[in-house]
């Protein structure tokens, strides 16, 4: 019998550029999905960069002017169709009520038909001794970038409420592992107080798994050794000059803590006496001050009588003298 | 016919032509995507790295306002600068921290080696950021290869303005100074005050006096400033919620303080410069007004003390949980805040006297300063190049006096301080008023137990008085002689006080001083009020010590005084307290005000 071998090779040769053909495509797609991933990634970051950006200017713009006059108060603050960097943004600053000082910032980027959304929640530091510090963030994470929209605001601010919420019901269970782990000298004893070894896994199938973690330095601050005053003697000292009398709401019940002399009502500070109110006189109706002297009711006359035999709550009187004024009226 | 075996001429060529050309698509196929994964993957580690530097700038920028100088992309005036190195072998700051070299990451570092060349541009676009491109530029074998990324970073100190939660309400300020200033009632402070100049200062000075009464008798301050002293004082570690409490407590206090006293700068600043236009007022409101004024500023003087003092422990303590605690989280943040206390400490060093006990405050909050950062310099030298970086930079400010140029706080600081130093200097000499005088003890043998009587007595006896007054000691009266009490201090007080005090009943003023201070009724200040006793201590010669009277009268802030006298002193004497210092000798111990004694005892 003849053995027919015409036309074999030719088939295998059709065969052998196809398979090269198909190769050379998928090489090619798949270069083409490294581009797509490598575009996808720089896009990424691109959009946070520009979010972070923007970001940087909402919070310039708050330190330029007081919190009570900040640029969204009263109403959120929204710009849509933004454009920094040749991305195109949309932006919403508003107040996080009812915490004091705390507001939200959401800024979604579009970067060719990919869209992210970007929010961070900040608080204000309403003091100058934080004076390097504007505003601190809460909360910074990303949601779908439909929740930009002003209708999805609830929606939002309910996500980031409970997860601020997770992390602070976890803090005690977080902190108690901290402190567990901080007890433990190795890796492998680490692993094993948080039950992290895969399964299958001994901590002796790990690299340096016994070693002692290295010695933390602790940096080598120290408190001061310089003495100082108290500040109650400080405080002291303040009240010889300043009066915390200035506060008190009138009228006050007051009552005279001069135990032997009577003290003098008189018409005005300074002025005539018009009465004399016995010691240890009580249930005084004290409407006002006046100069130095409490505006005063007794025996049916309104007269005034000097703060420092007169108590009131928020006032210990001295009990002593009172030096008569320069350019007062003189004694008669 | 004979069939034929084999491939014809033709078949053969056509399949060399289809396999060759298989052949030269593959190789190019194959030559150009190994040409594309080398440029992919040396884009992709370019905008990792690049990623690395936007990351590195946010870091710095996070903690250091002047971060973006500090990494050298801006020069000290703050001028933005382009930046373009190498990356490799710690050519730059970003890549130093692990280094880029051949022998721990030998790929990266031939990588890199090939013309790898970072670029940042920085530009100074806002008052409110700079931007910086980031770029790296590369030559590919597909050609030039670049990638960039552009990011805004903060880079000046912010300029916060405060309302303080204790202003006085303005609203009230004027009722208020009329009644409590002025002692009137239902008037307009026109009315009271013609010159709109001194009207000014008038309410100024009613602003400062009213708003730090106000801050004085909060309830919330009045609580940090107890539990601060309270916790203060107990021993807790470092890491305890206790001492945290604690630290806090200081650091509020010294939040509110500070804040007050920026809302009033500008109203010390009016006093300061318009106190002089009150003198034209009338004796009584004149007289009025000085004393608020004095004792505004005084007590302004003694609030920034308790600032000064606050946030020297609240930064010591702060130090003290830096020290205990190893997260860099938590590091960062207590450096931070300990870096703006001690900027304000370093700005207000020289207005800081009586801040330390027993140390000078100017070298005290310098030294610690400076060995504050030189602990941060080096510790984080190997572990976070970002805090070095920021110590070394704050030294460098520190030592140049830069501080206040670039931290408007540490600015406001030191002018409100700096103008309120000026101002104690413009004070006037405030006259305190006199005691009523009480005729009936004037030519009696001692006075009637009161702080009035016992002046008036006292006065009696000096030249140009009755000089009735008795010394039961020696049966002597300055009306015959004028040394009758000569070296009877003790005696000459106990009988201007009529003999009823119990405290003065003693052998020697040193023991009726000690009776008083046991009682806690002794003030050290040079500031008695008419009638307060007084005392000097004792000096070789003289073991007893000395007693004598304060007028209420002061000549530049120096006490006028009646005292006895005794050798090269003969007689009763009307001085300042320096001058029988200097005769006498002595150290000055302090005053006490006896309550008036009654008239049964």
């Amino acid at each position: 019998m003849q053995k027919n071998t015409a036309g074999y090779v030719f088939p295998l040769i059709l065969l052998a550029t196809l398979s090269i053909s198909f190769f050379i495509i998928t090489l090619v797609q798949l270069q083409s999905s490294h581009h797509n991933q490598l575009q996808h990634l720089n896009s990424y970051q691109q959009a946070l960069n520009v979010a972070y950006s923007v970001n940087v200017d909402v919070t310039g713009q708050i330190r330029e002017k007081q919190w009570v006059n900040r640029f969204f108060k009263g109403k959120p603050f929204i710009k849509t169709g933004q454009t920094l960097f040749g991305t195109t943004y949309d932006m919403a600053v508003e107040d996080h009520e009812p915490a004091k000082y705390t507001f939200n910032v959401k800024i979604r980027t579009t970067i060719g038909d990919k869209r992210n959304l970007f929010y961070w929640r900040q608080r204000y530091v309403p003091n100058m001794l934080d004076f390097t510090r504007v505003v601190f963030p809460v909360f910074f994470g990303e949601f779908p970038p439909e929740m930009f929209e002003p209708a999805k605001k609830a929606e939002i601010d309910k996500l980031v409420d409970q997860s601020l919420k997770n992390a602070a019901d976890n803090q005690s269970n977080l902190d108690e592992i901290i402190k567990r782990v901080a007890q433990k000298n190795t890796p492998e004893d680490i692993l094993k107080e948080l039950g992290a070894l895969p399964p299958g896994k001994s901590a002796g199938d790990l690299k340096d798994a016994a070693k002692p973690r290295p010695v933390v330095a602790k940096v080598p601050t120290k408190p001061s050794t310089a003495a100082k005053p108290k500040i109650s003697e400080i405080n002291e000292e303040i009240k010889s000059y300043i009066d915390p009398i200035e506060t008190t709401n009138y009228p006050a019940t007051g009552k005279i803590v001069e135990d032997y002399w009577s003290v003098m009502l008189r018409d005005a500070p300074w002025g005539n006496v018009i009465d004399k109110i016995p010691p240890l006189t009580t249930g005084l109706n004290v409407t006002g001050l006046q100069g130095d002297f409490f505006e005063v009711e007794y025996n049916g006359k309104t007269g005034y009588s000097h703060m420092n035999y007169v108590w009131i709550p928020g006032h210990t009187p001295s009990g002593i003298e009172p030096p008569r004024p320069p350019g007062a009226p003189p004694p008669k | 016919m004979k069939k034929r075996s084999g491939l014809t001429l033709l078949e053969l060529t056509i399949g060399m032509f289809l396999i060759a050309g298989a052949a030269v698509i593959y190789l190019q196929s194959m030559q150009s995507s190994k040409k594309k994964n080398e440029f992919y993957s040396e884009h992709f580690i370019a905008s990792i790295m690049a990623a690395k530097v936007v990351e590195a700038c946010f870091q710095e920028t996070e903690i250091n306002p002047y971060g973006i100088e500090a990494l050298g992309l801006a020069d000290e005036n703050g001028k933005p600068f382009k930046f373009s190195t190498m990356v490799t072998e710690g050519q730059t700051t970003f890549f130093k921290q692990p280094e880029i070299n051949k022998e721990t990451t030998p790929f990266l570092y031939n990588m890199f080696q090939k013309d790898f060349m970072l670029n940042i541009t920085t530009d100074e676009s806002s008052s409110r950021h700079f931007t910086l491109n980031t770029a790296f530029k590369w030559k590919a074998n597909t050609g030039p290869g670049s990638f960039n990324y552009l990011c805004r970073f903060p880079g000046f100190s912010p300029k916060k303005e405060i309302i303080t939660t204790f202003a006085f309400p303005e609203d009230k300020l004027e009722k208020k100074v009329v009644e409590r200033i002025f002692e009137e009632k239902n008037k307009n402070l026109g009315a009271i005050v013609s010159s709109p100049a001194a009207r000014e200062v008038s309410l100024a000075t009613g602003r400062i006096y009213f708003t730090c009464a106000g801050m004085l008798s909060a309830a919330q301050f009045k609580t940090a400033m107890e539990k601060a002293e309270t916790i203060g004082s107990e021993p807790h570690a470092p890491t305890s919620a206790k001492f945290f409490e604690g630290t806090e407590h200081y650091f509020n206090i010294a939040r509110d303080v500070l804040d007050v006293m920026v809302y009033l700068q500008p109203h010390i600043e009016t006093i300061n410069k318009d106190i002089k236009t009150i003198e034209s007022m009338n004796l009584r409101n004149r007289s009025r007004l000085e004393k608020y004024i004095v004792n505004a500023t005084m007590g302004l003087d003694e609030i920034k003390k308790l600032f000064l003092v606050c946030v020297h422990e609240a930064a010591s303590r702060y130090r003290a949980m830096l020290n205990a605690y190893s997260d860099n989280r938590q590091q960062r943040a207590l450096i931070q805040r300990c870096l703006d206390m001690h900027r304000l400490m370093f700005v207000a060093r020289e207005f800081g006297e009586g801040t330390f006990s027993s140390s000078d405050a100017n070298t005290t909050i310098k030294s610690e300063y400076y060995e504050f950062l030189a602990d941060l310099e080096k510790y984080f030298s190997d572990k976070d190049q970002t805090l070095a970086r920021l110590a070394a930079q704050e030294k460098k400010f520190a030592q140049s006096d830069l501080l206040k140029k670039r931290y408007y706080a540490c600015d406001l600081v030191y002018k409100i301080f700096a103008t309120l130093a000026t101002l104690k200097t413009k004070l006037p000499e405030v006259d305190p008023g006199t005691l009523d005088p009480r005729s009936d003890v004037i030519g009696k043998p001692m006075g009637d137990g009161t702080r009035s009587g016992a002046l008036t007595w006292a006065r009696d006896q000096l030249n140009g008085g009755t000089g009735e007054g008795l010394n039961t000691n020696n049966g002597m009266k300055t009306r015959d002689d004028v040394s009758a009490w000569n070296n009877w201090c003790l005696a000459f007080v106990a009988t201007a006080y009529g003999r009823r005090l119990n405290e003065l009943k003693e052998l020697s003023a040193i023991t009726s001083y000690e009776n008083f201070n046991r009682a806690g009724k002794i003030k050290t200040d040079k500031k008695p009020p008419a009638g307060a006793i007084m005392y000097t201590g004792p000096v070789p010669g003289n073991p007893h010590g000395h007693i004598f009277i304060a007028t209420g009268k002061f000549k530049n802030k120096d006490p006028i005084i009646i005292t006895t006298g005794g050798p090269g002193l003969d007689g009763l004497h009307e001085m300042p307290l320096s001058q029988l210092l200097a005769w006498a000798g002595g150290k000055y111990l302090g005053w006490t005000l006896p309550k008036d004694a009654k008239q049964e005892n």
